[in-house]
């Protein structure tokens, strides 16, 4: 439990140190200051929320019968936010097509490795 | 007579003559049946009084036969039977009715016949036994009396019968004299039973006697019939005539023109001819009793008549046998006009001349018809003699038909028969006649049939309205006995209706069989199939011929598919049906015989047609008229209860629909019958049914759903009381009623969003219907249902019992889970064997049922179905050899482990619960890795699809035996207590009592899992190598609020019970004081048994969890299984902390863990209660009611008492008891 407990907050920590950067950033460009139990405040409110997101991303996972989450459990989560759900069904494309391309690349590599295997073994074969 | 009447109640009867008569019934129906019954009944003394009676008059008639003339040895034969008939004819009636009523019209018929016998007797010899006979039918049987009396003979007699019968009408008179005559009778019966026993072995040998006694054919016939085959025969050949004229309309017309010309005398001649034909037919008589006079003065018109219409029908078969053979047929055609008047008149005259002219005249349509067939077929069948003598030679259908009737003897069921084969005989001929070609005779049969079954059923209608008429006008006595003997009785009555249909229905099948078979072949084998159909139909009766049972046989077939359709009364028809046939047997004068022959008749026809022919039209027609069958059944139902004259009218409506052939169909099956015939495509008529039930059916639901759907959609989701009601149910302040639209609109929202959610989380688990698992999730999001708050906390905690009883399933005795549940799969460790078998088998066949659902946390071990031989862990034996001593063979063992492996998996976890419960610190692992014997072992319960998964898993063992065991594993040999000497009886046992120390888990490959997440995690826990096996519970560990408890019964037979195996292993394996140490613990307030240590007869084991104990009282004859709660209510503390503790978990998670018994936020149970108490020989359901005694009650179905008694080795009986009790048998 310690253990659980010290990551927890090791956790938390790096949350408020992030959100405190960002917060920073942004009152930079606001021009404006955020206070520090904002910032705290925020950085809970974030935390609770990922541990909530990540209960209902198990959940969802669970639900499909799956083990890993996935992209799907991520949209499922994000159903509700019109605006987040459809940043990440873009983003999701574009990973897909990325992965398509990738795996087109991939083909196509071993494609050629083949067929350059083949041609040196038919080479092979003819100097034989 | 009286007497009689109470001992006889008419289905006893029928079946008691049923059973007694089979054997002779094949020979004649009517006589030997009445034979049969009389003598059955003599001896046996309840039916006595009617038999007795029966005998009496057979005595009477025998004597009188004897007494009249002289006659050659065959005559006198014929005279017995002559006799006998009607004797026969009176006491069929009597049987059937069963009544002192028949009993008395049987003696009034005797004693009248004795009267004719007398006037009877100075005639010719051979009129003499006619005459005799005539008498005696005219009296009784009026359809012999008549046949007897178309004799010259007959005419001297008319005036004296006509007064006799008068009497006789009324009955009273006639049961004085009939006394006498019985008596007379009686004396005169060894004459009457030998000339049976002649009769029935003898068929042949009595046709040819009937022949020879004979040209008297029809009378002699009659009159034989009833003591002898020959008159049977005699009957059968009249019968037939009379059926001939049956299936021609136009036969009918001509006979009904000629009848008219010749005039009424003949026609009453014709009556009295149809009458003696129809000997069976109970109206016939009926009417032969109103008409009797008429009859008798009839009998001479016949004569005269007869010779000038001779021209016509030499043929007739009658005439071949008989020289009197013209009188016969001039008789059918006298009696067809008759018919023609006697349907005339009785339309017209019906109440005035008194139903039972109607019914004569009905009967002697019928008989008419077959008449007019036996004329036409005649031609055919010209030699008499030869047909007499020749009658297995004889090739044309109607001599052999004449012949079989003749062998048959059977008066009723060979009238019957006779009339049918008239009718074939007809069909035939006019077919062979009209046209050569099968098509035509096809059309032509279709035709006749079509005639046929009108007339059949104007006729049946006729008779039944007469039967009606008669019994509403006439003395409902007289009425009942002379026409109906059974109408007495309410089933008889009905089934006389229903075999009225039914005969109805089985003429038109007739038809419809004949117009299939339409080849004269064919024909001739459908008159065979008739004769036997008759046979068997109305002799069931006749057992020397095969043919009976064949056609009892089909009849039931054929009766089947109708009467299926047909309510209970149908079945009432078929067995009085069944039970008629030895009726007719015994009382062949009955009048319902008649009908109920020509339906058996039918039946076995059809059922004979449908064995030939696959496709008959009337297996089509039950189907489609089932529903109209049905509904005529119904109506049947209601009308007959009350009376039968509704069920007549139904009657003459379907003969009204048949006669009309209209498309329009009529409930009845006849209808359909007919229209199927008649248009020959069932499917049109069957269509329009099914159109009709399905335009009616689901275009109102339809019409009605659209409705809804359009309420749904409608404005208010809920109705706006209850929402309100609601609302400021949860609204501590008042709430203004205008609150609605808005409460209306977020409601609106919240459902639509809740149906979004769940098709979306039905979609993402890639389904297209939203399950519970889709709702749970949403609960689980809105924060209803969370790692702490199950589902099913939530459903005991809102919903009533009623409802938890149906959402919760609880495994109860007799390995039943209620309501059902998915299975459950264990998942063993592949590696994980059971170091022997043997003992483990034989001291741990014991299933742990933990109810998954009300332990979630548990992870439920549920049974699946029977373990499979896949799912079946099937450990490895580590020592076969040792297993092999105590067992029979290796295979055995094999069995075993096979079969038990689950259940010793569940023992084993059960027991380690309990063993990690009590010997676990938490805080001390390691105390817990030695106390435990398994060594440190766990499972993890993972949900699965249809289940649950468990994994045991035993780390730092391999799969090794007991040598590779680590020290601390085993148990110290102080530990075990001491073992009961019955225990060891078994040298199985006893070596296994030394291997108690081996580890119950000899190996488990795989480290112990570590989740992250407690309860949850433990279900998903996943052994990375699994066996699925399925475990079935055959101990229950219900969970009930506060009580978990453990449900078994174990007897004292039941050593092998899991229940004793478990508090064996506890008993060994556990210290008492160790126990009593651990309950002490764990609550003070707890009350538990005494630490007695258990004795033999009343051994008690207690072991205690820190915060629950169980407790384990078996004696003699009852094992006490009692878990104790100590924490109380709320979800299953104990079993999740046991399964806590027994899921291996990392030192630090045990570390924190506080043990439940520590935390005394737990209430304490105010006493303990006994969960389960169960003796071997039932299995107990129990109910639980938070905080009091648990109740058993017997639960139905659950039974062991069906394992056979335990004789055999104890692990043997323990794997029966196991593998019944775990339903894997």
């Amino acid at each position: 439990m310690d253990e659980d407990e010290a990551q927890k907050q090791r956790l938390k920590a790096a949350v408020h140190y992030t959100v405190g950067c960002l917060c920073q950033n942004i009152a930079t460009d606001c021009e404006k200051q955020i206070t520090k139990q904002t910032i705290a405040a925020i950085a809970e409110t974030a935390f609770r929320q990922c541990d909530i997101f990540a209960k209902d991303l198990e959940a969802f996972a669970r639900h499909a019968k799956r083990h890993t989450v996935t992209v799907d459990d991520v949209k499922l989560t994000a159903r509700r936010t019109t605006a987040l759900s459809n940043y990440i069904q873009q983003k999701s494309e574009e990973l897909a097509l990325n992965n398509q391309e990738l795996k087109e690349k991939r083909k196509k590599n071993a494609a050629k490795r083949k067929s350059k295997d083949m041609e040196a073994e038919e080479e092979n074969e003819l100097e034989d | 007579m009286d007497l009689t009447e109470d001992d006889i109640s008419a289905r006893v009867l029928l079946r008691r003559v049923l059973h007694t008569e089979l054997p002779r019934s094949p020979v004649t129906r009517s006589a030997t049946n009445v034979r049969r019954s009389m003598r059955l009944k003599n001896t046996p003394g309840l039916e006595s009084p009617g038999s007795a009676l029966r005998q009496r008059l057979k005595k009477k008639l025998h004597e009188s036969a004897s007494q009249s003339p002289a006659p050659s040895p065959k005559r006198p034969r014929s005279t017995g039977a002559n006799t006998n008939p009607p004797v026969t004819a009176p006491s069929p009636l009597y049987d059937e009715d069963m009544t002192t009523r028949g009993l008395l019209r049987g003696i009034i018929q005797m004693e009248t016949e004795s009267s004719l016998l007398m006037s009877g007797q100075p005639a010719l010899q051979e009129s003499e036994p006619n005459l005799a006979e005539s008498s005696v039918s005219s009296a009784g049987e009026r359809t012999e009396g008549l046949s007897g009396v178309e004799l010259s003979d007959l005419t001297l007699h008319t005036e004296p019968l006509t007064h006799v019968v008068r009497g006789l009408s009324r009955r009273k008179p006639q049961r004085v004299f009939s006394v006498s005559a019985f008596e007379h009778q009686l004396d005169q019966l060894p004459d009457n039973t030998e000339d049976v026993s002649r009769v029935s072995h003898k068929g042949d040998a009595s046709q040819d006697l009937d022949s020879s006694s004979g040209s008297r054919s029809g009378l002699n016939l009659t009159l034989k019939t009833p003591f002898v085959e020959k008159r049977t025969e005699r009957a059968g050949l009249q019968r037939k005539v009379s059926n001939r004229r049956l299936p021609s309309v136009d036969a009918f017309d001509e006979a009904v023109q000629r009848c008219l010309e010749q005039g009424p005398n003949q026609d009453h001649s014709v009556f009295q001819d149809g009458k003696t034909l129809e000997d069976s037919s109970w109206q016939k008589f009926t009417l032969g009793l109103n008409d009797v006079t008429e009859l008798y003065v009839q009998p001479k018109k016949d004569d005269t008549v007869g010779p000038s219409e001779e021209m016509e029908r030499d043929a007739l078969h009658e005439l071949k046998r008989v020289s009197e053979v013209p009188d016969s047929e001039p008789l059918i055609q006298e009696e067809k006009g008759y018919e023609m008047e006697s349907q005339d008149d009785g339309e017209e005259e019906v109440v005035p001349s008194s139903q039972d002219d109607e019914l004569l005249s009905a009967e002697d349509d019928i008989v008419l018809a077959p008449t007019q067939a036996m004329t036409e077929s005649l031609p055919a069948s010209h030699d008499v003699e030869l047909h007499e003598r020749e009658f297995v030679e004889e090739v044309e259908i109607g001599n052999v038909v004449e012949i079989e009737y003749e062998a048959v003897v059977e008066t009723e069921d060979q009238k019957v028969v006779e009339i049918v084969d008239d009718s074939v005989e007809e069909i035939e001929d006019e077919e062979v006649e009209d046209e050569n070609a099968e098509e035509f005779e096809d059309e032509n049969a279709e035709e006749v049939q079509d005639e046929n079954v009108e007339e059949v059923q104007d006729e049946n209608v006729e008779e039944v309205q007469d039967e009606n008429i008669e019994f509403e006008d006439e003395n409902v006595e007289e009425f009942e006995d002379g026409n109906v003997e059974e109408v007495e009785d309410e089933n008889i009555e009905e089934v006389e209706e229903e075999i009225a249909e039914e005969v109805q229905d089985e003429e038109f099948v007739e038809a419809e069989h004949e117009n299939i078979k339409v080849n004269p072949d064919s024909s001739q084998y459908l008159e065979r199939i008739t004769r036997r159909a008759h046979r068997s139909e109305g002799g069931g009766a006749i057992l020397g011929i095969p043919a009976a049972t064949r056609v009892t046989k089909s009849f039931g077939a054929g009766l089947n598919p109708r009467e299926k359709d047909l309510l209970d009364l149908v079945d009432e028809s078929r067995e009085l049906l069944q039970d008629f046939p030895n009726e007719e047997r015994e009382a062949p004068g009955s009048p319902e015989f008649p009908q109920l022959h020509p339906a058996a008749e039918v039946s076995t026809e059809e059922q004979r047609s449908q064995q030939h022919e696959a496709s008959l039209a009337e297996e089509d027609v039950p189907e489609l008229a089932e529903d109209e069958e049905e509904e005529e059944e119904d109506e049947l139902m209601d009308s007959e209860p009350v009376n039968q004259s509704p069920e007549f009218p139904q009657e003459e409506d379907d003969d009204d629909d048949d006669d009309a052939l209209s498309a329009e169909l009529s409930i009845k099956t006849p209808a359909f019958v007919r229209q199927k015939r008649v248009f020959a495509s069932p499917t049109a008529q069957t269509t329009p049914t099914v159109l009709k039930e399905v335009n009616a059916g689901p275009a109102p639901q339809v019409a009605k759903r659209a409705p809804r759907q359009k309420r749904q959609t409608e404005v208010n989701v809920l109705p706006k009381s209850y929402v309100m009601s609601v609302f400021k149910h949860f609204a501590k302040t008042k709430v203004a009623s205008d609150v609605y639209p808005a409460i209306n609109e977020i409601l609106k929202k919240y459902f639509e969003r809740l149906a979004d959610d769940l098709e979306a989380y039905a979609t993402h688990a890639k389904r297209k219907t939203i399950e519970v698992e889709d709702f749970e999730l949403l609960m689980r999001r809105q924060g209803f249902v969370t790692d702490s708050t199950p589902v099913n906390i939530l459903i005991e905690k809102y919903l009533p019992l009623e409802y938890r009883k149906l959402l919760i399933p609880v495994a109860t005795s007799g390995n039943k889970v209620i309501p059902k549940q998915r299975s459950v799969r264990l998942n063993l460790d592949p590696n994980l064997s059971v170091p022997d078998p043997a003992h483990i088998s034989h001291r741990f066949h014991c299933g742990v049922a933990i109810d998954r659902v009300s332990y979630p946390d548990v992870g439920s071990l549920w049974p699946s179905g029977a373990p499979t031989s896949s799912s079946s862990p099937s450990p490895t034996c580590s020592d076969p050899s040792t297993f092999s001593t105590s067992r029979s063979s290796q295979k055995r063992s094999r069995h075993l482990l096979a079969h038990d492996s689950p259940v010793e998996v569940s023992v084993l976890l059960a027991l380690f619960l309990v063993r990690s419960c009590q010997n676990l610190d938490p805080v001390d692992p390691n105390q817990f890795h030695h106390h435990c014997g398994t060594g440190s072992h766990c499972y993890s319960a993972k949900r699965v699809s249809d289940g649950w998964t468990m994994t045991f898993k035993i780390p730092g063992l391999k799969n090794h035996k007991n040598e590779s065991l680590p020290e601390m594993v085993k148990m110290p040999r102080s530990r075990s207590t001491q073992i009961p000497s019955r225990w060891s009886r078994d040298s199985a046992g006893s070596r296994a009592h030394d291997d108690i120390t081996t580890p119950l888990f000899q190996c488990t490959s795989g480290n112990a899992q570590v989740s992250e997440r407690q309860r949850e995690r433990k279900r998903e826990r996943t052994a990375r190598t699994q066996r699925e096996c399925t475990l079935t519970p055959s101990v229950v560990w219900k969970r009930d609020g506060e009580m978990i408890c453990l449900t078994h019964g174990i007897s004292r037979q039941s050593r092998s019970h899991p229940l004793f195996a478990l508090s064996e292993f506890f008993r060994l394996f556990l210290a008492p004081g160790e126990l009593c140490d651990v309950a002490s613990e764990g609550q003070s307030g707890a009350h538990l048994p005494s630490r007695s240590a258990p004795s033999r007869d009343s051994p008690c084991l207690y072991f205690t969890a820190p915060h629950s104990a169980f407790w384990l009282f078996y004696n003699i004859h009852m094992v006490y299984c009692q878990f104790y709660n100590f924490q109380g209510a709320g979800s299953s503390p104990w079993i999740s902390w046991l399964l806590w503790l027994s899921d291996l978990r990392t030192e630090r998670e045990r570390a924190h863990a506080v043990p439940p018994h520590r935390n005394p936020s737990g209430e304490k149970p105010a006493d303990y209660r006994p969960v389960a108490i169960c003796s071997w020989k039932k299995a107990w359901k129990f109910s639980i009611v938070p905080g009091k005694l648990f109740t058993f009650s017997p639960e139905e179905g659950a039974t062991i008492s069906n394992v056979p008694p335990l004789r055999c080795n104890w692990l043997s009986r323990a794997t029966q008891v196991c593998s019944h009790w775990l339903g894997l048998t």
